[in-house]
């Protein structure tokens, strides 16, 4: 048996003590890991998320909206361009390819969207199986929704009315699954997309409906070429400098780069995260400031124990050992519960993250990482046990033989 | 004390001079101790007993005079040197055993080799021990588990565990009945003479000056 396994025996008679410290720590471990994880793999997922959209081209509208619901597909859209007006940029030498979207349906909560085939040259996307639509009410499938609704290749589908589950079905128009397309990790995966006229035929034909049941007069029609927004991918990043610039002089035209959009919500978000590492920081703190107070406590109760190592021959250094060992082993326990719950924490909240917001986390966790966060509970454990150690190291014998 | 001529001293002391703050001092008389061999202190409560002990385990240094255990000083012994020497050389049997009660009673054993950093074939020794003391079979229980006399056993055990050349035993008695007295100064020098360590024996217990070779009055004087 040697200092650590005598440490070990120790911990095991207050093993509840020993379990709550390293709960605690390992909850300040955590809480500092998620934030500071998530804060580096955040500009990435985003990015991913838009995949390769330079620009969205909307109607007067706040940018940020325009990028949340036309690049990463996450929130509702506030009102329509001309496709005409907003694809005019295709013209331009800056732009590798541009596609419109119009939104306005869904397929079982995913997202259907009327566009142009150019769309997956916009995000790099290719096909998995089957074929671009090339004719009405054909329909290719993100791999997100063709893995959640669970149709194939043939299989028909009807789409409902607005964004969300729960709308009217245009039951009269049933879709045909024609391709699937390859995971993309960007917002891509969670549509279904269609001809852009497939989508303005059908909502023409919901207004009519609605406008005979109410016997009010057939829909004004303001906008025949509508859509909710053109999503463009620049040749040259050049035109980061000068296209959103003239698109926006445009009195009907708003021009949002998710890329600017998102690093300017990050920088909003900073002191959320600031704030987040904090509270994960003063977590440590408590935890280490409550191993300190238990591996006091446990000395103390200890003090006979060690007077008695001590009588057998150990030192001082042997004796503060064993407090050190105590201590280091509830701070390995604690990074390593500390990052198995971090682990869980990606694992279970990413896809729901994803799906609430497009984002999907990956953090970029090396080995050296690992090695930091043990290396960092060790040292806090250490720091918890110096008192504790110093006492044990001066601990007197001559009250073990009068007791 | 000391009758064979050919007999490595194991305990000597001369001119030992002990002091316990400005409440009492006590003169030591001299003790020449070979293997086997067991002596007695004994006086009433606060005369220096444990002080005397204090100072052979090199615990609490004299106020004057030389004790040299297996013929070392270890008040000659820096600090750290005299922990590790009173871990190998001299084994301690204290009044309520001080057994660990998280440990396992083969860990409590083993306690003496770790805290002396022995380097002896510990596993041989704890069987050897275990076997002579009869607690083989309860070297895996937890100390809090076993019988009182089984923890006597096993706190000699732990005293032997490094091979000591002298054992120090403080008021091992004084709970005890008649019976369990004698059986347990049967057990202490048994193993004193079988493992070849001399044993000194502080108490104030008359009933143990039937079984020791010799007695040490001991007298405080203010």
């Amino acid at each position: 048996m040697n200092t650590f396994a005598l440490a070990f025996a120790f911990l095991r008679r207050r093993w509840g003590q020993a379990l709550l410290s390293t709960f605690v720590g390992a909850l300040g471990i955590a809480a500092v890991a998620t934030a500071v994880l998530s804060a580096g793999a955040l500009p990435n997922a985003a990015e991913q998320a838009w995949g390769g959209v330079d620009l969205v081209i909307g109607p007067k509208s706040s940018a940020l909206d325009l990028v949340l619901c036309c690049a990463l597909h996450v929130s509702d859209p506030s009102g329509l361009v001309s496709q005409k007006a907003a694809m005019a940029v295709e013209r331009n030498p800056w732009v590798r390819v541009a596609a419109p979207i119009a939104l306005g349906d869904n397929v079982r909560g995913w997202r259907i969207a009327g566009t142009t085939p150019a769309i997956l040259s916009v995000y790099r996307a290719g096909l998995r199986q089957g074929q671009v639509w090339t004719k009405p009410l054909e329909a290719v499938l993100g791999a997100a929704v063709a893995r959640a609704t669970g149709l194939k290749i043939g299989d028909s589908f009807v789409g409902a009315h607005g964004l969300a589950e729960g709308g009217e079905m245009h039951a009269q128009f049933p879709y045909r699954v024609v391709g699937i397309l390859k995971p993309t990790g960007s917002a891509l995966d969670r549509l279904a997309l269609t001809d852009i006229e497939t989508v303005r035929y059908i909502h023409q034909k919901h207004e009519e409906e609605e406008a005979a049941e109410s016997g009010m007069p057939g829909p004004h029609i303001d906008l025949p070429d509508a859509a909710t927004a053109v999503v463009v991918s620049y040749r040259t990043p050049a035109a980061a400098m000068l296209l959103p610039r003239l698109i926006n002089a445009d009195p009907q035209l708003t021009a949002a780069s998710p890329t600017f959009e998102i690093a300017r919500t990050m920088s909003y978000l900073r002191p959320l995260i600031t704030a987040a590492e904090a509270l994960g920081g003063l977590l440590v703190l408590i935890a280490a400031a409550g191993a300190a107070t238990a591996l006091m406590a446990t000395m103390n109760a200890r003090t006979r124990d060690l007077a008695l190592l001590r009588a057998l021959g150990a030192g001082p250094w042997r004796l503060a050992g064993v407090a050190f060992a105590e201590a280091g082993m509830i701070g390995v326990a604690a990074a390593a519960f500390g990052l198995l719950l971090t682990a869980a924490v990606f694992v279970g909240g990413r896809q729901i993250l994803a799906a609430q917001t497009g984002l999907l986390l990956t953090p970029d966790v090396s080995v050296s990482d690992i090695a930091a966060v043990f290396a960092g509970a060790l040292g806090v454990a250490f720091v918890a046990a110096l008192i504790p150690a110093i006492r044990a190291a001066r601990t007197p014998i001559e009250e073990l033989l009068q007791a | 004390m000391g009758n064979d001529p050919d007999g490595k001293l194991l305990l000597q002391t001369s001119d030992v001079r002990l002091a316990r703050g400005d409440k009492f001092s006590v003169v030591l008389p001299d003790l020449a101790m070979k293997a086997g061999e067991a002596v007695a202190l004994i006086g009433p409560s606060g005369c220096g007993k444990t002080t005397a002990l204090m100072a052979l385990a090199g615990i609490r240094p004299p106020e004057s005079g030389v004790i040299a255990i297996d013929g070392i000083n270890p008040w000659d012994l820096p600090s750290g040197a005299r922990d590790r020497f009173r871990g190998r050389r001299i084994g301690l049997v204290f009044q309520s055993f001080h057994l660990v009660d998280a440990l396992s009673v083969a860990a409590n054993i083993l306690l003496a080799a770790i805290g002396a950093g022995s380097a002896l074939q510990t596993a041989e020794r704890l069987k050897h021990l275990a076997s002579k003391l009869d607690i083989s079979e309860i070297l895996s229980q937890r100390a809090d588990r076993i019988s009182y006399g089984q923890a006597q056993r096993v706190a000699i055990a732990r005293a032997l565990m490094n091979k000591p050349a002298v054992m120090l035993a403080d008021e091992p008695t004084s709970a005890l009945d008649d019976g369990h007295t004698e059986n347990l100064l049967a057990l202490l020098l048994q193993m004193a003479k079988a493992e070849a360590a001399a044993l000194v024996i502080a108490t104030h217990d008359r009933r143990v000056l039937s079984f020791v070779s010799s007695v040490v009055e001991l007298e405080a004087q203010s």
